[in-house]
């Protein structure tokens, strides 16, 4: 991937690293980029010397955005290119998502409500989980159209005392 | 992944079938491909049905998707249960709450240990 460049491998201090660090991907809009990209931003956290749930749970979030991307922004056309930027601030992952397709719908952020999980088996719901995870595991989420461009912000609060399972800090 | 064949094996105990799907990560990319493969594994008989996610080190929303498909397509009399489930795959259904749903066991020797064939039903904890 030609597009991908790391400008900034340096770890931080261990504990809350005060220092800023930053990261910038770019890679195609397909379900093998994203793939690819969430593999190497999994090594860049771990770079960071983060708690491992901390660099689970981003990948997770970032695994639920970038697919929603390839999966709609591009859905049936040519696939263009995502580039990702990543700060790490004080108790924050901050990400900036930047990609030319197509507006969410309305273009506006999805609700993300809690799937409902019933008791019968055949009315279990086997989508509608993406948004609702990109919501509960992130804050300040903000969202842009900007001429042709999607524009998304989101904060990971890193869980340090908290519940490492459920990502509540 | 295009062009590789996914790690996906079956064993079969008495009354029980293993599916352990040999992949690090359970996602978009492979979502389509495991739910047709573990349906071919799992078709022509009424065994109770054990996935064992063990090497699986990273779940997202369309792998958890292509779970609760492959639960729903046993149809109800077929018991399924999960085994094996690192951290980052617990806590999406944990957070998601379809950890209600399923039985999971922390690996296979405990699922095959707590033999539920009796207990058809499927019941919800």
């Amino acid at each position: 991937m030609r597009q991908t460049r790391i400008t900034d491998r340096t770890p931080p201090p261990r504990l809350w690293p005060r220092l800023h660090s930053n990261a910038h991907l770019g890679f195609p809009a397909t379900g093998v980029g994203v793939r690819r990209a969430l593999e190497k931003l999994h090594r860049i956290l771990d770079g960071f010397h983060l708690r491992s749930c901390n660099v689970e749970i981003a990948e997770l979030v970032l695994a639920e955005v970038l697919n929603n991307i390839a999966k709609h922004a591009f859905a049936g056309g040519p696939s263009g290119i995502v580039r990702l930027t990543l700060c790490l601030q004080g108790r924050w992952l901050i990400f900036t998502v930047i990609d030319h397709g197509r507006p969410l719908p309305g273009q506006k952020l999805p609700r993300g409500a809690e799937p409902r999980i019933g008791p019968e088996r055949e009315q279990l719901p086997e989508g509608g989980f993406g948004w609702f995870l990109i919501r509960h595991l992130s804050d300040n989420l903000c969202y842009r159209r900007q001429g042709n461009m999607n524009l998304l912000e989101l904060r990971i609060p890193l869980v340090s005392q908290g519940d490492c399972l459920t990502g509540e800090p | 992944m295009a062009g590789t064949e996914m790690q996906i094996d079956i064993k079969k105990h008495a009354g029980t079938t293993v599916v352990r799907l040999g992949e690090s990560r359970l996602d978009a990319a492979i979502a389509v491909q495991f739910k047709e493969r573990f349906r071919e594994l799992t078709e022509g008989d009424k065994n109770r049905v054990v996935l064992d996610l063990g090497p699986v080190g990273f779940m997202d929303s369309s792998g958890l998707g292509a779970v609760v498909a492959i639960y729903k397509h046993l149809g109800r009399e077929r018991v399924f249960d999960l085994a094996g489930l690192s951290p980052p795959v617990s806590r999406v259904l944990t957070l998601t709450r379809m950890d209600s749903v399923f039985n999971i066991y922390p690996d296979t020797d405990a699922a095959l240990a707590d033999d539920r064939m009796g207990n058809a039903a499927n019941a919800h904890h």
